[in-house]
């Protein structure tokens, strides 16, 4: 064991001093740290989605190039709009839906959510004939819960990791009937029937997957 | 079985705060005779997690708070090759929020801070190397100091006891200034540099004693002056440079849980122009000494439990309340604070024991504003202060150890990771 004099230490198995990096020098050149694993080069974390990150500059830029013609052509017509909506959609789709690694569950829901709203601004911005309130996003809901039931059934391993999905497309499934109480959609079969829909979803947990969706419930709901 | 807990009031928010700058793991390790046995260890790791079921947990999301579900899958034992306390990822160790690892002679456990505090993981890790010794053929008789491993575990160990000991009562929560914060150049790759001083424990104790003051007192002031004439000496700087340690509840409670209870004091002192130890000393003995007061404790507990309580925190969605939490976290909780200092005290194992243990080390995880951190442990007359830092800089640390071995004379026997370092 050595002694740095700088720092009045003493150094074991080490050729230099840890506290003021000076070469204690009768260590030796064998002497090896067995304290600590030899961490040597450390990879630097790779520039990871870089494809999304391309995608993503293009985006931006395409979307800047169009609102600057836009704006220099005269702001009147925002045709700019049919583009932002979609490549922002373009978005999610490439960067959550295909490159990301999270969760199905999560997916499912983001795309539910993100079409929504891309298909809601185009209805909005081609005169609002309310197709997207009124049909579109109700059966997108349905078809959303159907997929995170189909994956919960076939996947009973993951029943837990997936029920937190099920009760917030469930929320949404709701979502069309306050459109229609609020006045944004005016025909009411296609939110009640995603309602039902809904509705069907928490009657078939309980009565199928009685305890297990209770605890769920209880763990998830706890204050 | 299929059980689950609720995160405890420290654990939210080490929940709502951690992020790869800011881990919210420790690590406590006990350093060997001999070397490890990884098939012994393993062997030892699936006993003892069962008697341990508030650790053998994964966490879950829930709507208003998340909350810790039964793991059922296996922990493996791993070999250490990452720095210490770096982030958990859920697929590399099926979902647990703690880490088994050895290396050479050394056992550790590195765990998520939501999960227990200090003095539940060294329980841990005294049954896991007392399983380990016993499984390797070693005679050792538990003595009472050890949590049987074939033992069902207790319900008063899985209790929340900031719940069961909390009661409503007025007390104020006092909002500290802004204090001094050490900064330094960010280590590159990115990574916690540790470095531990070894030293006698009745021989510090004795030194504190001449002092008239404890070893947390004596080591708590020698930081203090170590910041003051390693960071500050030489500046013009306002902010009091301010400690905070973690206090054991269990000291006033008659809790025996493992999870989380604790809360933290914060002592500190203004700098001046002539600022000596002895009087950084009287400081911090005086103001330790008030603030360790049961009633002092117990109104700091009931402040941060006091929050939790409110009906409306209760039903705000739990991603609003991270965002409230990591704010209040980062502007009051980070700011009023230089550095930590955590002394998990002497770590008691039984006689037929001690002579198959050398040493404990406790390594407490930087954080942004709090770059470097101090973790303090004793095992065996051994005790080990360990210094963990993100950034180059090691003058403070340097400051403490030459301070304490020309002070008091001591024999301090230093070794380090060296992560970061880049020597030619």
């Amino acid at each position: 064991m050595n002694k740095c004099k700088h720092c009045g230490v003493f150094i074991e198995d080490e050729k230099r001093c840890p506290l003021c990096s000076r070469n204690i020098g009768e260590a030796g050149e064998g002497a090896k740290n067995v304290w600590y694993p030899s961490y040597g080069k450390t990879e630097t974390v790779p520039q990871l989605n870089f494809a999304g990150k391309v995608f993503f500059f293009i985006s931006i830029a395409v979307m800047s190039i169009c609102i600057l013609i836009n704006i220099l052509s005269g702001i009147g017509n925002p045709w700019s709009l049919f583009v932002i909506f979609p490549v922002l959609y373009l978005q999610l789709l490439i960067n959550n839906t295909i490159l990301s690694k999270i969760r199905a569950g999560t997916k499912i829901i983001l795309q539910v959510m993100g079409t929504s709203c891309f298909l809601f601004f185009i209805d909005l911005l081609s005169g609002f004939y309310r197709w997207s309130v009124n049909i579109v996003i109700p059966f997108l809901l349905i078809a959303g819960t159907f997929l995170i039931t189909v994956i919960v059934i076939k996947r009973k391993m993951l029943w837990n990791e997936y029920v937190g999905y099920i009760i917030a497309m469930i929320f949404l499934g709701f979502l069309p009937v306050f459109l229609y109480l609020t006045g944004v959609a005016d025909e009411i079969w296609a939110s009640a029937v995603s309602a039902l829909y809904s509705f069907l979803t928490t009657i078939g947990m309980l009565v199928f997957a009685n305890k297990k969706f209770k605890k769920e419930m209880t763990r998830r709901f706890h204050i | 079985m299929d059980r689950w807990f609720k995160i405890d009031n420290a654990g939210k928010i080490f929940r709502s705060v951690s992020k790869e700058s800011n881990t919210s793991i420790f690590r406590i390790s006990m350093i060997m005779n001999e070397p490890v046995e990884k098939e012994l260890l393993q062997k030892a790791l699936d006993t003892v997690l069962v008697r341990f079921p508030t650790l053998s947990v994964k966490l879950q999301k829930g709507v208003f708070w998340d909350y810790l579900n039964q793991n059922n899958q296996k922990l493996l034992v791993q070999r250490e090759e990452q720095y210490p306390c770096c982030p958990l990822k859920a697929d590399e160790n099926n979902g647990f929020l703690l880490r088994v690892l050895y290396y050479n002679c050394r056992i550790a456990l590195e765990v998520f801070h939501s999960l227990t505090d200090g003095t539940g993981a060294v329980e841990f890790l005294k049954t896991l190397v007392y399983q380990y010794l016993c499984l390797a053929g070693k005679e050792i008789e538990n003595e009472g100091l050890i949590l049987d491993p074939d033992e069902l575990p207790n319900k008063y160990e899985m209790e929340d006891s900031f719940d069961k000991y909390y009661q409503s009562m007025p007390a104020r929560r006092v909002t500290e200034t802004k204090a001094f914060h050490i900064k330094g150049t960010p280590l590159e790759p990115f990574g916690n540099n540790v470095i531990h001083g070894v030293m006698s424990s009745s021989l510090l104790n004795s030194i504190a004693k001449q002092k008239g003051s404890t070893i947390t007192e004596y080591l708590t002031s020698a930081l203090i002056y170590s910041i003051y004439t390693g960071s500050m000496q030489f500046g013009i700087y306002k902010e009091p440079i301010r400690v905070t340690i973690p206090v054991n509840l269990r000291r006033i409670f008659p809790s025996r849980t493992l999870r989380n209870f604790f809360t933290v004091v914060n002592v500190g002192v203004e700098p001046s122009e002539e600022l000596c130890f002895e009087t950084v000393l009287e400081k911090v003995s005086s103001q330790l000494r008030d603030k360790l007061q049961k009633d002092n404790l117990y109104s700091v507990m009931v402040s941060n439990v006091k929050l939790e309580k409110l009906l409306v925190a209760r039903f705000i969605p739990v991603f609003i309340k991270n965002m409230a939490m990591r704010y209040g976290f980062e502007n009051f909780g980070e700011n009023s604070k230089t550095i930590t200092l955590s002394n998990i005290g002497s770590i008691k194992l039984p006689g037929s024991m001690c002579k198959f243990v050398d040493r404990g080390e406790v390594i407490i995880y930087p954080t942004f504003k709090s770059p470097v951190n101090c973790g303090v442990c004793t095992v065996n007359d051994s005790l080990t202060v360990t210094f963990s830092r993100t950034i180059l800089e090691a003058d403070i640390i340097r400051c403490f150890f030459s301070f304490l071995s020309r002070e008091s004379g001591l024999e301090i026997k230093v070794y380090s990771n060296n992560w970061g370092k880049v020597y030619e």
